[in-house]
């Protein structure tokens, strides 16, 4: 399909069509309206509503649009009597219970139900039927709710359920008139509010806003969402200055009209009171409001004292990759040119880093040019690292699963947790975190042996040699003893990549983040050069997702100890951000100017808190006077990313606007011209007129930008590095580590999820008070070993680790690495970083958020 | 015995045949144990005549599933003069063999009767009922035991399957089934070796052939019969037809309220794999075949193929668009081959006679004979098999024997729940797919059933169009809403609440139903309401607009009287009467209370002298 030409004539213009297309489809490609309403774009079609019938010359029948595919020579009409008879007939059937709620129904304005009785002018109703009174229910989950009476049996709910997220906790539930959408395995719902994104009438709405505002009251704005890196294109809808909901374009951002739980429920926060809008400072430990003169130029005379006293070094910065690239671009510039110091660093980073390193050995590349949607063309994918569901990287997952189900691609899952991909896969392997490159090192092994029938020449590749002898010794007996499966499975996995013509890797954090974190990502993507899924057509691929919107963009900007803007190598090494709290400890790092970091929620609690106690200033700009904010001496209040104009740098390299949707409250400013008022104060003029024109100066400093506008007029990413992307390829060395014994920590730890509740607050803030109800941190476990210490799934544990020691409800999982614990932080735990040691990996300057040691206690 | 060629085969049921030979002469008891004659007892006779015989006995006695007149059961058969003796008790079990089997003595109570002549009838195939049948599917089954392989090699069984196998290739075979004319039995009537065909050539390395046994219209039941008494007959077709299309892989679907039928076929299969005629190289030829058990739920739509194949694969039992068809797209995606059972069943005869033999019954459309169950209001109700082509009159007169009580015929619904009615001017139709589809009805799986003056036609409709809104899946609106609203109407109009304009509005609904729908069942769901509007439009009309139900069946419509002058004064009706609404004593004609009366009919029932009026 697909390739083929066919001719057809529609309404007497004859169109040009390929095979495989429906009717309906060629009818809108070319302007042709035909009504529809259980028609949606993104599902396969199923033909219930009736509305789109169309004749076909030949057939005794009318055919619906959207179901029949076109056939080279067919002649259409699609507008008759006789189809405006079915397509009334059929409406007024629907409108026979459906309520005459308009007035109060969310969906009101931009009802496709309205839209058509509208169109169709039915003023009369002939069937009087007693209506049905099913009143309004809780859905799947508590943040959707359900008016029975409102559907239409369009069934895009379940089938966006059942094909895009693939949970089936709705379905169709009773036969005849009596079935409706029914509630199947709500345990399974995880709230994505893809149901509720279909729906076409007022049938599922949103917990959070029902009627705040009618459509025509409201305004959208496109923007993109500040959670994690898939950059979702969002549309924020405000009314009175207030977001009171959230949807997505279909055609626009990788989304692709998808969202998370976080995307379409999270935004409360942004209203929420606890929000600072002045600007502090602390005296004699209180803090007291100030006007912005005194708070800039108190900050700037103490950092000015600071490298005065102590030299530039002696200067520290953070800053959140949920910054602006233009605030991340001009925070360097702020720390380089105006402080004169490399210690800059930010937490998108830490979860870049590894992987970057990893690509660079191999490659020589900074980053991949792939796209989600390539994944959908692998036909046999690796997922390692972090469980993308758990982690609200669903719409990655998701790519996975359209996968699997349009190509039947073969989907290996590395996870010592058995989560929904996992459930999913042809191979799991609960391997222990570290484990990777000893598997991929199996990979190797097995298909260099079966040389013959699999494609790409690849003995010519720099380091081939080496690499077939550094996979020797990883025979699937030795690699199925190390990770603890059957030899089976590893032939298995092996003979999957051996078959696959298009490969593809998903990976995401923790993977890289634990001791020799960079080797396990060099491992496989060693692997993933062998078998073809690094190619320079970009299909497959490999790629890293990440937990921050701006990961990209903050390493892009040059909020790293290492790079300047563009991946440029600073000249001299400057402190990460876990070497400025040992510094800071050891009174080298005197001041600090934390932005948008929470550091005492994400790194190594006990070092940040000695090296906090220690600094002379610390200032902190934030919405909310976060854990770390509470400590530092002045504080700056800080936008929202509604309120503000920028732009974000996804995964995938799309470099996408932040448009402000709300105006903020007064006095406000935006992170730049903070930056350039404390430089000013500080004597250093850093001329910043808007975020557009510091866009301008991105362009001009890092080179992969040339070519992007602020305001594209299509979307767009910075400039891929395809077509050449093999020449410089090399095999990377890869260290594997056997398994240590481990006294008296018998688990090995992960912890996820950690950087995903800035601004929405940890576990006990509970800002985003929507979400709250629906996101569960826990520590999973494996059911037999949480049995041994007596605890049963909800039950309190304590997580013991050199380092520290946290509390925490325990989910026993049959399908859980017995070795292993995975703490999955829906919303991070306040306690959660005095797990972690302040080791880091020397080749990343990452400290390990995987592979921690530690025990479990009950409580 | 594992069979490894034909020849391992022809020797194995001549020695099966010699040894029968020698019993041929002797007395055998034949019982059927099928489901209808189970339901009149069959059981207790079956462990009287067991008692009776005891276990040394030398006298053959042998069970087997449905002969088709299960009105008559249960059905007893004294071989080799094929005595038919019929509602046989376990009280009269003794005397059969004190009297019949051991001194060749006729038991009058026990023949069959005619009723015109009252004449009674010793034999079988001298019964009215059967004279007029070509058994050429269902024949075999008063001749086997369903669990005993031998009974079916012994009529010639997997002699079609040699044939197929060793002198046949699959591309000569669809050409056989494609000349034999031969159309699904299921209610599509899509010919079967365009199917096939159409299979064959679809692109893949796997195809599946699927048995549909998940016969659902009510009263329905002759795959169930096929299923229970002959299930080898549906294997060797199926076989054959995987070996044609390239299939190794089969599923028989049954609904889990067919335990019998799950039973017997699953013995089959298990034979069939004992012998060779399932699993590897099977005969020896090469092919391998094997099929599965899949139990259905027992919904109504499950029967359409695309819901079943989805139930198989274990997701909820809905129909959905054939824009890909099955054959090519089918059961988990591969290229799939369903026939229903009574379809599969007709293969193996029509490879071993030969289309042309096979084509030569039937009429220009519809070629060989179909099943029907014949019930209702008919004197004869069970199941029978005849030729294409044959008129209703015979059906419901020759071999239904009429209708009881000297009412009048009034009309035949076929093609089960969605079909129509026909009235009795139509009576000379030739029944076959194409005019039963003519005449407003339809095929359908081959239900029939007889109405007499006594049946309102109103509510005919909407007793079938309930029973539609409830097994339609509710995918689509036209099926979904639209047998709702017919119901709701025609419900009104039964209760004396219809208006002017209710037939035309019906008529509506009706058009857009059969028009907009996705599949069969809501394609089809109007033909109730359609067809006894276009037959019996007065009989609406009379509902609507005089309030009044001819046929004296919707209570709201009609009133019961006495007539004083024929009423007896005998007290029956009175004392009957649930709501104690007639009054009247001894020597006094009753009178009926109407404001306590609710219209139950008991009265009339009891009446001795037919006192008792409706209008």
């Amino acid at each position: 399909m697909g390739d083929e030409t066919v001719r057809i004539t529609i309404d007497g213009t004859e169109l040009q069509a390929e095979a495989g297309q429906t009717i309906l489809e060629v009818a809108r490609e070319n302007g042709i309206y035909v009504p529809t309403l259980c028609y949606h774009p993104r599902l396969l079609p199923i033909g219930s509503c009736r509305l789109c019938v169309v004749e076909i010359e030949g057939a005794d029948r009318p055919m619906t649009a959207c179901t029949t595919q076109v056939q080279d020579g067919i002649v259409v009409h699609t507008h008759t009597d006789r189809l405006h008879r079915i397509r009334l007939d059929a409406l007024k059937l629907i409108l026979v219970n459906h309520p005459l709620d308009c007035p109060q129904c969310d969906a009101a304005g931009v009802c496709e139900l309205q839209n058509l009785v509208f169109e169709f002018g039915i003023d009369q109703q002939e069937y009087q039927a007693t209506k049905s009174a099913q009143g309004m229910k809780e859905f799947a989950t508590p943040l959707i709710r359900q008016w029975g009476d409102r559907c239409v049996m369009c069934l895009r709910c379940i089938r966006a359920d059942h094909e895009i997220v693939r949970t089936h906790a709705i379905d169709v539930v009773g036969t005849g008139n009596e079935a409706h959408v029914g509630i199947t395995n709500p345990d399974a719902c995880i709230s994505c509010g893809e149901c509720l994104r279909v729906c076409p009438v007022g049938a599922l709405t949103e917990r959070v806003s029902r009627t705040k505002a009618r459509p025509w009251q409201s305004q959208k704005v496109l923007t993109t969402c500040h959670y994690c890196s898939l950059g979702c294109q969002l549309e924020l809808t405000v009314f009175e200055n207030k977001v009171i909901g959230v949807t997505a374009p279909e055609d626009r951002g990788a989304n692709r009209g998808s969202l998370c739980q976080r995307g379409i429920f999270g935004y409360d926060f942004l209203h929420h009171p606890q929000r600072i809008t002045a600007p502090m400072i602390k005296g004699a430990g209180q803090w007291k409001e100030v006007p912005w003169e005194e708070a800039l130029s108190h900050t700037a005379a103490m950092v000015n004292k600071v490298v005065m006293g102590n030299g530039p070094e002696a200067v520290g910065g953070l800053i959140s990759p949920r910054s602006t690239n233009e605030e991340i671009y001009l925070f360097q510039r702020f720390m380089r040119e105006v402080v004169g110091t490399n210690n800059i660093d930010s937490t998108g980073r830490l979860c870049l880093e590894p992987h970057r390193l990893a690509i660079q050995e191999i490659l020589g590349n900074n980053y991949l040019p792939y796209t989600l949607d390539d994944i959908i063309r692998g036909d046999c994918i690796v997922v390692a690292g972090g469980d993308l569901d758990a982690n609200n990287n669903i719409i990655a997952a998701n790519r996975i699963r359209e996968a699997l189900w349009r190509t039947g691609a073969r989907l290996i899952v590395l996870h010592p947790r058995q989560g929904r991909l996992a459930e999913e896969a042809d191979c799991w392997f609960s391997l222990r975190p570290g484990a990777e490159a000893i598997w991929a090192l199996g990979m190797i092994n097995l298909l260099l042996k079966d040389k013959e029938g699999w494609g790409p020449s690849v003995d010519g590749i720099k380091g081939f040699n080496e690499l077939k002898e550094a996979a020797k010794e990883f025979t699937p007996a030795a690699v199925a003893k190390e990770i603890g499966c059957s030899q089976e499975l590893v032939r298995e996995a092996a003979g999957h990549l051996i078959n696959a013509k298009q490969p593809a890797f998903v990976c995401s954090p923790p993977l890289g983040q634990g001791p020799n974190g960079v080797d396990q990502i060099t491992a496989l993507a060693n692997l993933a050069l062998l078998c073809g899924a690094l190619t320079d057509t970009g299909e497959g691929g490999f790629h890293w997702v990440g937990p921050q919107s701006n990961m990209v963009g903050a390493v892009e900007m040059g909020a790293a100890p290492t790079l300047l803007p563009g991946y440029a190598p600073a000249s001299e090494r400057g402190l990460s951000s876990v070497e400025m709290f040992q510094a800071a400890a050891k009174r080298k790092i005197k001041a600090l100017f934390i932005v948008g970091e929470d550091p005492l929620l994400t790194l190594p609690r006990s070092l940040v808190e000695e090296g906090l106690a220690a600094l002379e200033f610390l200032v902190a700009q934030d919405m909310f006077l976060s854990e770390t904010a509470e400590r530092a001496h002045v504080f700056l209040p800080a936008l929202s990313f509604a309120e503000l104009d920028g732009t974000f740098t996804n995964c995938e390299g799309r470099v996408q606007r932040l448009h402000r949707a709300l105006k903020p409250p007064e006095g406000l400013r935006w992170g730049g011209e903070i930056f350039a008022e404390v430089a000013s104060y500080m004597g250093s003029e850093m001329t910043v007129v808007s975020p557009a024109a510091v866009f301008e100066e991105i362009i001009n400093a890092n080179p992969f930008y040339k070519g992007t506008m602020f305001d594209p007029h299509a979307p767009q990413r910075r400039n891929g590095s395809g077509g050449e992307l093999l020449k410089e390829a090399a095999f990377g060395v890869v260290k594997t580590e056997q398994e240590q014994g481990k006294k008296d920590y018998p688990f090995y730890l992960s912890i996820e999820g950690i950087f995903s509740s800035h601004l929405i607050g940890h576990d006990h803030q509970r800002r985003a008070q929507v979400l709250a109800h629906v996101a569960r941190s826990y520590l999973a476990m494996n059911a037999e070993e949480a049995a041994k210490i007596g605890v049963a799934d909800g039950d309190r544990v304590r997580i013991v680790t050199p380092w520290g020691e946290m509390e925490i409800g325990v989910k026993g999982s049959e399908g859980m690495r017995k070795d292993c614990l995975c703490l999955s932080l829906a919303l991070c735990n306040v306690d959660v970083s005095r797990l972690m040691g302040p080791q880091l990996d020397p080749r990343s300057l990452v400290p390990a958020y995987g592979r921690v040691p530690a025990k479990v206690e009950k409580v | 015995m594992h069979l490894k060629s034909p020849d391992d085969l022809e020797q194995f049921r001549t020695r099966i045949l010699e040894k029968r030979k020698a019993q041929d002469t002797k007395k055998r008891v034949v019982l059927c144990t099928g489901t209808g004659c189970r339901g009149a007892g069959a059981l207790d006779v079956y462990d009287a005549f067991k008692k009776a015989l005891g276990n040394k006995s030398d006298i053959e006695f042998k069970t087997t599933c449905c002969h088709g007149f299960c009105e008559r059961g249960p059905i007893t058969i004294i071989e080799p003069e094929g005595i038919f003796y019929q509602r046989v008790t376990p009280e009269t079990v003794p005397q059969i063999i004190a009297e019949t089997v051991k001194k060749d003595q006729m038991i009058e109570e026990l023949l069959y009767q005619d009723p015109q002549t009252e004449e009674a009838i010793p034999a079988e195939k001298d019964i009215p009922f059967y004279k007029k049948q070509n058994r050429l599917v269902f024949g075999h089954n008063r001749l086997i035991d369903p669990t005993q392989i031998e009974d079916y090699l012994a009529v010639g069984g997997y002699q079609a399957l040699v044939k197929a196998l060793f002198s046949m290739s699959p591309e000569e075979i669809i050409a056989e089934v494609k000349s034999s004319g031969l159309r699904g039995r299921g209610g599509g009537g899509f010919p079967a070796g365009r199917k096939w065909e159409s299979c064959s050539q679809a692109p893949g390395d796997v195809r599946y052939v699927i048995c549909n046994c998940d016969e659902g219209d009510p009263g329905a039941y002759m795959d169930r019969s096929l299923m229970e008494g002959n299930p080898h007959r549906v294997l060797e077709g199926m076989i054959i037809g995987a070996y044609a299309i390239g299939a190794h892989e089969g599923y028989v679907y049954v609904r889990h309220e067919y335990p019998l039928a799950v039973e017997n076929v699953g013995i089959a299969i298990e034979q069939a794999h004992k012998m060779g005629f399932l699993g590897e190289n099977i005969l020896g030829s090469g092919f391998d075949f094997d099929v599965t058990i899949s139990k259905g739920g027992g919904a109504f739509v499950a029967g359409e193929s695309t819901a079943l194949m989805a139930s198989i694969e274990g997701y909820v039992a809905e129909p959905r668009a054939k824009y890909i068809h099955t054959v090519e797209s089918g059961l988990w995606d591969k290229p799939t081959n369903l026939n229903n059972v009574e379809t599969w069943a007709n293969v193996p005869v029509i490879i071993e006679k030969g289309a042309e033999w096979y084509s030569k019954i039937g009429t220009e459309g519809s070629k060989g004979t179909k099943i029907f169950s014949l019930v209702g209001k008919i004197n004869n109700t069970g199941l029978i098999e005849v030729p294409m082509g044959m008129t209703l009159r015979e059906i419901v007169y020759d071999i239904g024997g009429g209708i009881p009580d000297g009412k009048r015929f009034k009309a035949v619904q076929t093609g089960g729940p969605s079909g129509g009615c026909i009235p009795e001017e139509m009576l000379d139709l030739p029944v076959d797919f194409d005019a039963l589809t003519e005449a407003g009805s339809m095929m359908g799986s081959g239900g029939m059933i007889v109405m007499d003056e006594s049946t309102c036609m109103v509510d005919v409709a909407k007793y079938f169009t309930n029973f539609l809104k409830d097994e339609s899946c509710g995918k689509c609106t036209s099926c979904r809403d639209g047998t709702l609203r017919m119901y709701e109407i025609l419900d009104r109009i039964t209760k004396g609440e219809g208006k002017e304009g209710d037939i035309e509005l019906l008529e509506e609904i009706g058009w857009t139903t059969t028009e907009a729908s996705l599949c069969a069942l809501g394609g089809t769901a109007a033909n109730p309401v359609l067809s006894t509007i276009r037959y019996f439009r007065d009989e609406y009309e009379a509902h609507i607009k005089d309030k009044r139900c001819p046929a004296g069946v919707c209570p709201a419509l009609i009133t019961y009287t006495i007539d004083a002058e024929a009423c007896i004064a005998c007290g029956k009706c009175k004392k009957e009467c649930p709501t104690k609404a007639i009054t009247g004593e001894k020597k006094v004609p009753h009178e009926i209370v109407q404001a306590k009366c609710i219209k139950c009919g008991t009265c009339k029932e009891v009446c001795p002298v037919d006192a008792v009026k409706v209008e």
